[in-house]
């Protein structure tokens, strides 16, 4: 029964809305940003059939699948599910109490009072059987009124009362409101009636045209009676009664801050500028609607309407004003913008038509500077006789106010193309042109000549300039900025930090220079240091930037028009803030992607800015835009744990096992919810604030046992903090966490820790003990090395021994056997008798010489001998190597081999105990002899040379060298078959050189033969 | 009989310049001609000591050893007698001579007599072969 009602009504709005309506004016969505909400966004169902504001500025929407509370942001659902008591999900009327509860009555009869998000009681059924719910009214004296079916009853102590039951023409959408004189009247099949305890009488009886059956009523501020009919309305002003027609079937009749009334029904909405103080002419407003079944204006102005099947509908004025083609620009395409100095702009719209466009906005005037050759105006400046300047290839024009023109023709390119004069910066009554080629030129009234003293530091075009405030000159190419003050060039490039795209916005501030590119992004630099600093935008492309008076910065961009504030700006360079709090201004909002133009953002005086955009002009005034408008209220709901009726007011107790929240801030706020920030800590755990941008849900997890305190804030962007109540978090302790289990605990770690410092103190001393063995074995080690030390130079010695026999044999053999000769010569001489005595006194120098010279020998064995203990010393190499020779002398001569000393110029004195590593060289040498002996070639090459910070020694002789593959081995070898007799073992060399810190490497030498080496540091 | 330009003639080899020139000093008292070379290579490049009537000459030198530079002077056909002298006392070193011709072998240091003795001997035996060829 009650499907095939509710089929018959959505039957009927159907059809009604085929009604045609009267010719009437369009307005276009321009004027109005649109926002649909459908399911897809969390609506229960994509038809709203009642709209309610709440005290904390909430909405409230009914919808056949179940009842909706609405913030702006997100749809919190109370179904059936969730709501047991309502019976069915068919919502069809809604009700502000005065308690701040709400009435909540459904198609299947039900009434309920919803409060706190709980059903707070039912009412019994109506005497009526289960009729729809279609109006619910509560009156100031608590009665509550409402339309059942066709039946209006009453509620009040308990009991229903039925005051009409009849059927009706018009079926649905009769309603109840109340007058500000606190009359309650109803609209319905009898047209507007008053609704007394005494039953019910014709309002305004003098009026025929009330007696209609009505839909809707709603009285204006000034006390205006409008009437929604099916089809058409009424105004009740005073005595006389208007009527609206081409509105097709009116539902719902709202009046918005700015007068309008509004009008809703089967032919969409309807706007009435003025409301009753305008013409009366319905503007239909161009929104995709269809039918619609209810509206409502927030507190921030945004009017509501619940669609019949599509959902609900936002609209609300443009933030920023915007005049485009539609509002007579002749291109909606803007270039570059300049001040008109009396509050309005001119800004060039297409390629050369100039327009002059107020803060209306309303085109005021258009100026074609269109040439033959179609040179589009490229810049445009305003210079401070209010003389208007425009840029355009190979030339420039000034227009005085009163419309002369007057043409500067610029000298052409390096290259010889036309110069374009672009940008263009007032200096006084002289304007500052830069140039395509990289050129900067003076226009003056007089002339256009090169800027004095600059040369173009690249051939590029100039992108940007700027007069600093100390009179220094910025001048900004693709890539690169320039410096110039007084006379010096300063070049700062991409090593610098500098963006690589076009430069199109230099800017002083923050103790520095912001750069603007398109393409590279923002970045602050700090000319003297060098500094670059880039600011993380999401955008990187900049046409544009203004500064408002709060110092913010309105960024014209590809997205749009980007807010980044002082206070982030300064955040952000002094490393406090961890990321960019931006607010976008984007096509959502009625603002196109930012145009090139020069320049394309303007300030045009009175707070207003400005901004040129592929799709028109925007005009903005920051200081309307942003600070007024936030949510009336917010509150921080705990999503989960679910609340339970057990909870106490403001606290989240939390269980042993689920230890996470998760919470959400919710603020009523349609116009831009986008903009809400937020951030929340849990004391004391969190040393700061968690910022979770515009985010709105926030989960707190593992939080400790014990008392926590929860505090979130909300702020619109650029706004203040504001602080929600804080909310209490007792975790309940789990067994081990109870002071009997902690006490418990630290019993064991106190047991633990002696145990371990028990175990650690063992280890200790069994490491003590392994030191000492260790201290011990080092010690034995170190004697043992004293002791092979001295058993080396002992085996050295031992060799000595049998090398110096035959070297003395030879040495001591040499002197004695001249002397002898000598004296018997001169013995021989004295008996011959004929002898010169000069002649035997050369004899006997002689011999005295040859006695020195056996002494020399004997005294330098000594020397020899006596070094033996002397440890490490400074040894001069040649002296080290002639002993070694001659010591070798012996076995050379013997073997008929060639000892060649050979020490290099610059080799310097080395380091070490010269008796062993003459041991070792007198080894290697006599080795050397060894294998050159019986040899085509017998040679040996004792060499020393310079060799890093050292010594290298070579031995090399001409004998059969030895195989690449008996090198390894050779060390070892070498002791078991030559230990005894002349020379050291091989190995007893290597380990005297290994003490020397060095290597003894074995090679080939150039002839074939063997060549050992080894480099000992210098001294 | 002694006068220096009429006596036999000694090349005296001996890499010990004071040596070499003491020794030669000694002989020329005894009325030979002495021509002294400090090394066995200008020794043997020199065209005397193939006319030489005996060579003494130091049996250990760098490069060319005394008997190195006999068995050049055999192989070249130069048979003048050789007198070494070494310092070295080592046995089975006459065997080697065996091939060598007239050779002396003397140690030092020397008593000129010795030396003097086998000069003699070597002469003699020197002109007893170039008779006998």
């Amino acid at each position: 029964m009650r499907r095939v009602r509710l089929a018959w009504l959505f039957t009927l709005l159907l059809v009604g809305s085929r009604v045609p309506v009267e010719a009437q004016r369009v307005v276009a969505a321009d004027g109005l940003l649109q926002r649909r909400w459908t399911i897809a966004d969390g609506l229960p169902q994509s038809s709203v059939t009642e709209l309610v504001r709440d005290d904390d500025g909430f909405v409230w929407g009914a919808t056949f699948g179940g009842l909706f509370r609405f913030d702006g942001e997100r749809f919190e659902v109370f179904d059936l599910a969730r709501l047991p008591e309502m019976q069915g999900n068919a919502v069809s009327a809604l009700a502000l109490s005065g308690d701040g509860g709400l009435w909540v009555g459904t198609l299947d009869g039900v009434v309920v009072k919803l409060r706190d998000d709980r059903i707070e009681r039912s009412l019994p059924s109506a005497p009526l059987g289960a009729r729809p719910v279609e109006t619910l009214f509560e009156a100031p004296d608590g009665t509550l009124w409402a339309w059942l079916g066709t039946a209006l009853a009453s509620y009040r102590d308990g009991a229903w009362r039925v005051w009409s039951d009849r059927p009706s023409p018009i079926r649905r959408s009769v309603g109840l409101m109340r007058l500000r004189d606190g009359r309650v009247l109803a609209t319905g099949p009898d047209g507007v009636v008053e609704v007394t305890a005494r039953g019910l009488f014709p309002h305004r009886p003098e009026h025929a045209e009330l007696r209609q059956p009505a839909l809707v009523a709603r009285e204006d501020r000034a006390g205006r009676l409008w009437i929604g009919l099916r089809p058409g309305a009424l105004l009740v002003d005073g005595a006389h009664v208007r009527r609206i027609d081409g509105v097709g079937a009116v539902n719902s009749i709202v009046e918005d801050a700015a007068g309008d009334v509004w009008l809703a029904g089967d032919a969409g909405i309807h706007r009435l500028r003025g409301g009753a103080a305008g013409d009366l002419r319905p503007e239909r407003v161009d929104a995709d609607v269809g039918i619609v079944q209810a509206m409502l204006i927030t507190d921030d102005g945004v009017l509501l309407a619940g669609s019949f099947g599509q959902g609900l509908l936002g609209l609300r004025p443009r933030p920023m004003r915007r005049i485009g083609h539609a509002e007579g620009l002749p291109d909606a395409q803007i270039g570059s913008l300049a001040p008109d100095g009396a509050g309005g702009v001119w800004a060039v719209s297409g390629c050369a038509e100039l327009v002059h466009v107020d803060v209306t906005p309303r085109l005021r005037e258009t100026v074609s500077l269109a040439t033959r050759d179609s040179a589009c105006v490229l810049s445009l400046a305003r210079d401070a006789h209010g003389h208007l300047w425009a840029g355009q290839a190979g030339r420039i024009v000034r227009r005085t106010p009163d419309g002369g023109l007057r043409t500067w023709a610029l000298p052409t390119t390096v290259g010889g193309e036309p110069a374009v004069p672009r940008p263009l910066v007032p200096i006084g009554d002289s304007m500052l042109v830069g140039l395509n080629d990289g050129r900067l030129a003076i226009a003056t009234d007089s002339s256009v000549a090169p800027l004095a003293g600059w040369a173009p530091p690249v051939t590029r075009p100039v992108t940007s300039l700027l007069v600093g405030r100390d009179g220094t000159i910025w001048v900004g190419f693709p890539g690169l900025l320039v410096r110039w003050r007084a006379g010096r060039m300063t070049r700062y490039g991409p090593e610098h930090g500098v963006p690589s795209g076009q430069l199109r916005v230099l800017r002083e501030g923050d103790g520095g220079l912001w750069l603007g590119s398109y393409g590279g992004g923002l970045v602050w630099l700090h000319q003297d240091s060098s500094r670059v600093i880039r600011l993380g935008l999401p955008d990187a492309s900049l046409s544009g930037v203004a500064e408002d008076s709060a110092g913010n910065f309105w960024l014209l961009q590809n997205r749009g028009i980007t807010v980044v504030t002082r206070a982030m700006r300064q955040d952000w360079l002094s490393g406090r803030a961890r990321r960019v709090d931006l607010r976008l201004f984007s096509a959502s909002e009625g603002v196109a992607e930012g145009n090139n133009g020069s320049p394309a953002v303007s300030e045009i005086g009175d707070g207003w800015f400005a901004f040129g955009t592929v799709d028109g002009l925007v005009l903005a005034r920051p200081a309307d835009l942003e600070g007024t408008d936030e949510p009336k209220s917010a509150r921080l709901e705990i999503v989960r744990p679910e609340r339970t009726a057990a909870w106490p007011a403001g606290i989240i107790p939390l269980g042993t096992t689920n230890r996470s929240i998760d919470a959400r801030i919710v603020a009523p706020f349609f116009s831009a919810p986008g903009t809400v920030r937020t951030r929340y800590r849990i004391d004391p755990r969190d040393d700061d604030w968690n910022y979770i941008g515009d985010q709105r849900l926030f989960q707190v997890a593992a939080l400790d046992a014990g008392t926590h305190t929860l505090r979130a804030e909300w702020r619109v962007f650029g706004g203040d903090w504001h602080a929600l109540p804080p909310m209490r978090i007792e975790v309940a302790a789990r067994w081990y966490e109870t002071t009997a289990a902690r006490l418990l605990g630290v019993v064991i770690v106190v047991l633990g820790a002696w145990a371990l410092i028990s175990r650690r103190l063992a280890q200790l001393q069994a490491r003590n003990r392994a030191l000492q063995e260790e201290i011990r074995f080092r010690r034995e080690a170190a004697e043992a090395m004293h002791r092979h030390r001295r058993e080396l130079a002992h085996v050295g010695r031992v060799a000595l021994a049998g090398e110096l026999t035959a070297t003395l044999a030879h040495e001591m053999g040499q002197p004695l056997a001249a002397m002898v000769n000598n004296a018997e010569a001169a013995r021989r001489l004295l008996e011959q008798g004929r002898t010169p005595v000069a002649e035997i006194g050369d004899v006997l120098r002689e011999i005295v010489a040859q006695g020195t010279r056996a002494s020399e020998v004997i005294r330098g064995l000594r020397r020899f001998l006596r070094r033996e203990t002397s440890g490490r010393e400074r040894i001069v190499v040649r002296d080290m190597l002639a002993e070694v020779a001659a010591l070798a002398r012996g076995d050379a001569l013997e073997a008929d081999v060639e000892v060649e000393v050979r020490v290099e110029p610059g080799t310097a004195d080395i380091l070490g105990e010269r008796v062993l590593l003459q041991q070792v060289l007198l080894n290697l040498v006599t080795n050397a002899v060894d294998a050159a002996a019986d040899r085509p070639q017998r040679l040996v090459l004792v060499r020393a040379r310079p060799s890093g910070n050292g010594v290298r020694f070579t031995v090399a002789d001409t004998g059969p060298g030895i195989p690449q593959g008996r090198r390894a081995q050779l060390f070892d070898a070498f002791v078991t078959e030559k230990a005894a007799g002349l020379g050291l073992g091989l190995s007893i060399a290597k380990r005297i050189v290994d003490a020397h810190e060095a290597v003894l490497q074995v090679s080939r030498a150039p002839g074939g033969g063997a060549a050992f080496s080894f480099r000992i540091a210098t001294a | 009989m002694t006068t220096p330009n009429d006596g036999p003639l000694i090349v005296l080899v001996d890499d010990d310049v004071d040596v070499c020139m003491a020794t030669a000093r000694l002989l020329r008292t005894y009325g030979y001609r002495v021509q002294p070379y400090a090394s066995g290579l200008s020794a043997i490049a020199a065209v005397d000591t193939r006319h030489a009537d005996v060579i003494v000459s130091d049996l250990r030198m760098p490069a060319l050893g005394g008997l190195a530079l006999c068995q050049r002077l055999r192989r070249e056909g130069v048979t003048v007698p050789f007198v070494f002298i070494t310092a070295y006392d080592e046995p089975g070193l006459s065997d080697k001579f065996a091939a060598l011709g007239h050779v002396e072998l003397l140690p030092k240091p020397l008593a000129a007599d010795a030396l003097v003795a086998a000069i003699d001997r070597a002469i003699a035996a020197g002109r007893g072969g170039q008779t006998a060829e």
